[in-house]
């Protein structure tokens, strides 16, 4: 399809964000979710005071790629940590210590390993924060007084009017179906 | 969205309520899963400890046929098979203390995960008493020539009058040596059998306070076996060496014996599913975080090895360095890059890897590569200690390798084998009653 995206507006020509939806319990926010993912949507997600084991399935999510990332990182620290100081002890500043041979490799390994875990442990905060789209001064979803008991007791799904499949009368009865207790339209 | 799959999720919230896996489909713990079929590893079982038997009384069979020759060659040939036994005999006893420090972790810790996976653990610790059988031929030895293994018996006055050898004799004397190796042995055999007999009477009665005096046993338990475990290691391993000193040594021993343990709990695992038994009780993700464990004791080994080599080399104290200098020529100088690969870098780059952990064809290859490093680890302790040539002013190794070495590793270690495959066959293959085994069948690693 080679149609332009549908941009939607509210009545007042403000941008919609997209549409968010309030369930009572954790049961079912999770057989809500499992109605979305296999409705096809991509940009949406589950909002909820806790953790609730196994939405990620429910919600169709890949497994993150965080730890590429955050292997390939540490290695090339450790990496870096070793040959910088294989450089300095044999050409940067080259040194007799304890009468031991330049560039001693197991002088290095302690600092190399801690370069590593340095690298490791910045790339997977970073790249967490990163893949997350963190940090972010503002959420669209915070302008709605409801959604503030989602640090409390209420369940929340929220699709984005950039998903492919967004229609508004789609989506509210989608998941009124899906057993939302209310369904309003988000102002972006 | 299917009926199965609402099921699935709210059985995932059941945990301790449903015997139902994280699919939801309810797990057979009858007979057929839980038990090996009637009669199984009967032949393998006596087969491998007949061979066992065999290959350890093989490892003499040099110091007889060399009677012919001089009396120096056969004393050689005694002290070249001793401690290639005493290898295999480290190699055996590793097998059983590993696994017992795991179950009093995972009793006193209360891990729900691991629960169908202990009763493997309490079969290999439960073969503590046969070690002590093991040992009976080097306590013989010893007692017809001191000096066969343990250097510091010698009555040579050479040696007795050595100044490092008077200041340790406090410590390192042959009645002492005795009551302390008998001392460990009460320990660890009171240990393994105490939980052996609690979680198999759990079996039968269902008793959840069973479960509670394990938890208590392992408390002091697990202090009395980390001393034990460590000053055994002291005993008959680093004092080949009398004038060495490491006090990394005992974790040193200790991580080696854990991640060995893990290794052939892996294998014995593999063994079970491979029979179609434990059908949703030891699935990939049980195997996963075992993976997690064996990765974890493997870093570790590598951590303290390296730990005990770096301190020696840095300070670079003859007494100290004189035990790497023997095993840096002479044929040993192969056996550290070889430890470094095999027992570190390459499981390390294979099980970091979360799909190796949940393959089991993946995991047992690298459970079997870490067996074998072990051996040659302790092979690399123990024998270097025989064959030492003085010149420049320094110690230096021989490795003169021979059929024994490989007949003396195998013949314990195969015993070993021959009896877990029986104590396997032997009963319930999982803690059929433990009040956690719900939550270990609903075990799920979320990342």
């Amino acid at each position: 399809m080679s149609t332009a995206p549908v941009i939607y507006q509210t009545e007042a020509g403000k941008p919609v964000y997209g549409i968010l939806a309030e369930f009572a319990t954790p049961a079912d926010v999770y057989h809500a979710a499992e109605k979305v993912r296999d409705a096809g949507f991509t940009k949406w997600d589950v909002y909820s005071p806790f953790p609730v084991h196994g939405i990620e399935e429910a919600m169709g999510m890949s497994r993150t790629k965080l730890p590429l990332l955050v292997g390939a990182l540490g290695l090339s620290g450790a990496c870096i940590g070793f040959g910088f100081q294989y450089w300095v002890a044999t050409q940067g500043y080259a040194t007799v210590v304890h009468g031991k041979p330049y560039g001693s490799w197991q002088a290095f390994v302690p600092v190399t390993f801690e370069i590593g875990v340095l690298f490791t442990a910045f790339s997977a905060l970073l790249g967490m924060l990163i893949f997350n789209g963190l940090p972010r001064w503002h959420h669209p979803l915070l302008a709605k007084e409801r959604f503030l008991k989602v640090g409390d007791d209420k369940f929340f799904i929220g699709i984005e009017a950039a998903d492919g499949k967004f229609d508004p009368k789609g989506v509210r009865d989608l998941l009124l179906a899906a057993g939302a207790t209310s369904v309003e339209l988000v102002e972006d | 969205m299917t009926a199965m799959s609402a099921h699935a999720h709210d059985h995932s919230h059941d945990h301790g309520h449903g015997h139902a896996d994280s699919h939801g489909h309810h797990v057979d713990l009858s007979e057929s899963n839980t038990s090996m079929p009637a009669g199984w590893g009967k032949t393998a079982s006596l087969g491998l400890l007949a061979l066992g038997v065999i290959l350890s009384i093989a490892t003499l069979v040099p110091v007889f046929t060399g009677m012919s020759s001089t009396a120096e060659d056969v004393v050689k040939a005694a002290k070249h098979a001793m401690a290639s036994y005493h290898t295999g005999f480290m190699v055996m006893l590793g097998l059983t203390l590993g696994p017992l420090g795991l179950v009093l972790v995972l009793n006193l810790v209360k891990a729900g995960w691991a629960i169908t996976i202990r009763r493997q653990l309490e079969n290999m610790a439960s073969l503590v008493p046969v070690a002590v059988v093991l040992l009976v031929p080097t306590i013989v030895a010893t007692m017809i020539k001191p000096d066969i293994l343990f250097k510091w018996m010698s009555a040579d006055p050479a040696i007795r009058g050595d100044a490092l050898l008077q200041a340790k004799s406090p410590f390192l004397n042959p009645a002492f040596f005795y009551i302390r190796l008998a001392i460990y042995f009460v320990v660890w055999i009171y240990l393994a059998t105490r939980l052996n007999r609690l979680s198999r009477e759990q079996d039968a009665t269902g008793n959840k306070q069973l479960t509670v005096q394990a938890g208590l046993t392992s408390a002091w338990g697990i202090l009395a076996f980390a001393l034990s475990v460590a000053f055994v290691s002291f005993d008959l391993v680093k004092s080949l060496d009398y004038h060495w000193f490491s006090t990394m040594f005992g974790v040193y021993f200790f991580a080696g014996n854990m991640v060995t343990g893990i290794a052939v709990l892996v294998l014995t695992l593999a063994v079970i599913r491979s029979t179609g038994r434990l059908n949703g009780l030891v699935t990939a993700e049980h195997m996963h975080d075992v993976g997690k464990l064996m990765l974890g004791f493997t870093v570790f080994w590598a951590y303290v090895t390296f730990s005990q080599y770096f301190l020696i080399w840095y300070a670079n104290i003859p007494e100290e360095t004189a035990w790497y200098m023997t095993r840096a020529a002479g044929g040993w100088e192969i056996f550290g890059p070889v430890l470094i690969l095999g027992h570190f870098i390459i499981p390390f780059l294979i099980m970091l890897w979360r799909g190796s952990k949940r393959t089991m064809g993946i995991i047992s290859a690298v459970a079997l590569l870490l067996v074998v490093m072990h051996c040659l680890d302790m092979f690399y302790c123990i024998r270097p200690n025989i064959y030492m040539t003085f010149g420049e002013g320094v110690v230096k190794g021989k490795l003169g390798l021979n059929w024994v070495d490989i007949t003396g590793i195998l013949g314990p270690v195969l015993i070993f084998v021959g009896l877990l495959v029986r104590k396997v066959g032997s009963g319930p293959l999982i803690p059929l009653k433990d009040p956690r085994l719900a939550e270990a069948i609903a075990h799920k690693n979320y990342v």
